[in-house]
């Protein structure tokens, strides 16, 4: 076994954890209610994080890009080995102190400690019955788990590259479309392996799902990324035997026929499942990572119950508002935290027993970081969107603090946006029939926390951009983030048709 | 009106026609953005007021754009196209007289030539993608000059990545944040082989490669391992590179029969198990149980297969699987000069010895 200890001398060698390359500033604070930290990490380490869980114990448990997973105690700050030789884990779900599922390449693997010397001797397949083609897109991602069975979600493969002679399982070249492409089963899928060790299909039309997981409920979200048939970054809520939208994956469909890009564009549309919430390019996200609920009765701020969103390409985690209306989730998003000692490359995030957020960073060569960095919440009450919902006539939301009424009264206090995101091949979409909408009423609650607008106009399809101007708390407490992105897929049909979440 | 004085020119002035010539000659750029958030070309030359027809193709999987400003504008304009982003725009070219010439966003696999006259004062002006993220590490710089270009591994105008094209530092630097230590094992892209892979390295130099998907023994060498480092350093495209020569591939169509079928039993991975280092691969030969554990020999360099079979009703074939090496069973019969005849008893633990034939070298 290897240990990795603070100024321990190990195998010959002192190993010092030393601080992330990014050059980020300890203990900056966000502002009085977030502040983040960088974890120290082992010299010679490629901290490019594919996956993070806790242990019952308490230690951390970390996958790393050239195969590594390790243990980190965060009392001592020592690294430990548990595995290596990994191919890429991209994901990885701790059942014990002794057991650790890992998404790598090739097969879900269950690494398990028998001794329990803290490194692993077993490295059983889970699950290795999905098609491998050698294209170096075809990453994995997951396991999500409901107490019951394990989710998992596979890449598409990548046009920048052919597949292999040899590959594993059936090849079906009708799914080589323009774009990302799914030539062996189940790329771009979303699959469920039971617990009798079947893996079985779940959902299609994915792109690059690069996060996947549970709200309390026990209902399963994954992100994907804006590309080709993606206009711009979502979140899905996925159910058994949905397609959402990218269509390469429908060759593996039971009893499919045909060239999917044969298609009408107008029947994919007509067979696809919208996302619950889209995240503008440019503006709210680039590359959506893990969402991850933050638990009930957590210290961790006011928003328990949401998703937390990692982001590649800004310092910024988002937060996503969900309720549902005529039966489908849909919902909001706005920034949880922004820059404020935060780096790029938000890639995998996991709750500490402690109740602090620990984000995993990585890059490849795409835009990224590399690192460890831990988000603490001080206490006190934030001044933010806490809720944003539809009615029939516009939104109403609700603040984690009353309002400043005067401010808050003022229409022009809230300037709305609205477009859409075009569904076709190409890449990404710009915003389509992008036209303000004005507000044309708002009314404040007594206690000075929930403010309803009623607006111009309300066209299911359309993405609601708010900019909130000039408001702030009772008290003079600034509003954190002003921007938020309705997914207006659904009009409630009545007031009663809302169950607020 | 422009030839007769050319020509007139010419006679009365050979040389300095040639100069001239040259300087207003079109100057032919074929420039790739490639994978990695990167230009192909990080430094380019031409001379002052020279007219350059520039070609750029995208070969990446993302969109990128080319935007060439003026000397010392670069992380000007990259915000300017950020702020631009945020407001809506998809073009990404900030309206600036810091910026020069432009290649709209282009598309993978899509290509875009742009002409123009570079400017006449001598300098280096920065070119950038300026895709939302991309201006912090994808740029370059055009040299307007006759004259050479300073050193690569100084040059602010070229990421910091690109200052040493043989990337010397990178290979120097530790692989994992624990020493290297035989025997060493990794799944990866490994050259002939499944893409399910697996490579081990063994004390002596001595490696083998063995396919998880089909649940078999490839190849074997000798004289190193394997670098991953282009494996890692990308987005895991390149394949591992092999260190030393292969001494043994296995060529059957796979190397077990069961019964007096002739028919290549199902396989099936089950995972391994590491002791000492060295894994013991568990699979499943249709309804069989396997486990095979692999370990160097040295006299004549080459793998010992220790190998057991649980539950086989059957007898076991085992097919030689390369010419030139020397095989050598502690169980069985020959049955031929290549096929290994196991009863089920005989099945349950035997080693394969595979060596290199030192006479015949």
């Amino acid at each position: 076994m290897i240990i990795i200890m603070l100024g321990l001398t190990v195998a010959g060698c002192t190993i010092q954890p030393t601080e992330q390359e990014s050059g980020i500033i300890n203990d900056q604070r966000v502002d009085d209610f977030y502040s983040v930290e960088n974890v120290p990490l082992p010299e010679g380490l490629t901290a490019e994080i594919g996956g993070m869980d806790f242990m019952p114990d308490g230690r951390m448990i970390v996958g790393f890009h050239r195969g590594e997973v390790m243990t980190y105690d965060p009392k001592e700050k020592t690294w430990e080995l548990f595995a290596e030789g990994l191919h890429d884990p991209l994901g990885l779900l701790a059942l014990n102190n002794w057991e650790v599922l890992v998404m790598q390449r090739p097969e879900l693997t269950r690494l398990i400690d028998n001794d329990n010397d803290g490194e692993a001797e077993e490295y059983l397949t889970a699950t290795d019955d999905f098609g491998l083609s050698g294209n170096y897109h075809e990453f994995a991602y997951g396991p999500a788990y409901n107490g019951k069975d394990l989710y998992i979600a596979l890449n598409c493969a990548s046009k920048n590259a052919g597949i292999w002679d040899e590959v594993r399982g059936e090849v079906n070249m009708l799914g080589e479309i323009a774009g990302m492409y799914s030539a062996v089963p189940y790329r771009g899928w979303v699959l469920k392996l039971r617990e009798d060790g079947v893996l079985e299909p779940v959902a299609s039309g994915f792109r690059s799902p690069d996060g996947i997981g549970f709200d309390l409920e026990g209902n399963l979200f994954v992100t994907d990324n804006q590309g080709d048939w993606l206009g711009t970054s979502k979140l899905y809520h996925i159910e058994e035997g949905n397609f959402y939208g990218q269509i390469s994956s429908l060759v593996w469909r039971e009893g499919w026929k045909g060239d999917p890009e044969k298609m009408p564009v107008s029947t994919l549309d007509s067979m696809r499942t919208r996302a619950a919430v889209l995240f503008p390019h440019n503006i709210m996200s680039n590359s959506p990572t893990q969402p991850l609920v933050i638990p009930e009765n957590s210290d961790f701020g006011p928003f328990a119950g949401q998703f937390l969103v990692g982001e590649m390409d800004f310092p910024r985690i988002m937060r996503v508002m969900l309720e549902k209306v005529n039966g489908k989730f849909q919902g909001a998003c706005t920034s949880f935290l922004d820059s404020a000692g935060l780096s790029i490359g938000n890639h995998r995030m996991v709750f500490g027993p402690d109740g602090s957020l620990w984000v995993g960073k990585s890059a490849y060569v795409w835009v990224g970081d590399r690192g460890i960095q831990r988000i603490r919440y001080n206490g006190g009450m934030p001044m933010d969107v806490l809720q944003m919902n539809v009615t029939p006539q516009g939104f109403k939301l609700t603040f984690t603090r009353p309002v400043d009424r005067k401010m808050a009264e003022n229409p022009n206090s809230y300037q709305f946006d609205r477009y859409y995101y075009a569904y076709h091949q190409k890449y990404g979409s710009p915003r389509m029939d992008e036209q303000p909408v004005a507000v044309k009423q708002v009314q404040v609650s007594e206690d000075g926390k929930e403010v309803t607008l009623a607006l111009a106009e309300m066209i299911p399809g359309y993405v609601y951009d708010l900019q909130i101007d000039q408001l702030t708390s009772m008290k003079g407490v600034e509003l954190e983030n002003s921007r938020l992105f309705y997914t207006l897929n659904e009009l409630p049909n009545d007031q009663t048709a809302l169950s607020v979440r | 009106m422009r030839s007769p004085t050319v020509l007139i020119f010419l006679l009365i002035f050979p040389s300095t026609f040639l100069a001239t010539f040259a300087q207003t000659d079109t100057v032919r750029i074929t420039l790739k953005a490639i994978s990695g958030l990167q230009y192909d070309q990080v430094r380019l030359k031409v001379p002052p007021a020279a007219w350059v027809e520039l070609t750029l193709t995208n070969t990446d999987e993302m969109p990128h754009n080319w935007i060439m400003t003026q000397p010392g504008a670069r992380e000007d304009v990259v915000d300017k196209s950020l702020e631009l982003a945020k407001q809506g725009s998809t073009d990404y070219v900030p309206e600036s007289d810091k910026v020069l010439q432009a290649i709209p966003l282009i598309l993978p696999d899509q290509t875009y030539t742009i002409s123009f006259q570079a400017p006449s004062q001598e300098g280096a002006y920065p070119y950038v993608c300026t895709y939302p993220g991309h201006g912090a590490v994808m740029y370059g710089a055009i040299y307007v000059t006759n004259n050479q270009l300073p050193p690569l591994a100084t040059d602010e105008n070229v990421p910091t990545s690109r200052r040493d094209d043989e990337s010397v530092a990178e290979e120097k630097a530790p692989k994992h944040p624990y020493p290297d230590i035989l025997p060493v094992m990794y799944r990866t892209f490994m050259p002939n082989c499944g893409p399910a892979g697996i490579a081990v390295g063994l004390l002596g130099d001595i490696s083998y490669c063995w396919d998880a998907g089909q649940c078999r023994l490839r190849y074997a060498w000798k004289g190193g391992f394997i670098d991953l480092e282009e494996h890692w350093s990308g987005k895991g495209k390149e394949l591992a590179e092999i260190v030393g020569m292969v001494f043994y591939r296995d060529s059957t169509e796979f190397p077990f029969r069961i019964g007096e079928s002739q028919e290549i039993p199902d396989v099936k991975f089950l995972g391994y198990e590491m002791k000492n280092r060295y894994p013991t691969f568990k699979y499943r030969l249709n309804d069989v149980e396997v486990t095979e554990r692999i370990i160097p020999v040295f006299e004549n360099p080459g793998i010992k297969r220790v190998l057991t079979f649980a539950g086989l009703d059957e007898p076991l074939w085992f097919i030689k699987g390369q010419d030139n090496v020397l095989y050598y069973s502690n169980q069985g019969e020959w049955e031929s000069e290549k096929i290994l005849r196991l009863s089920p008893e005989e099945a349950q633990e035997f080693t394969i010895t595979i060596t290199e034939n030192m006479s015949e070298i």
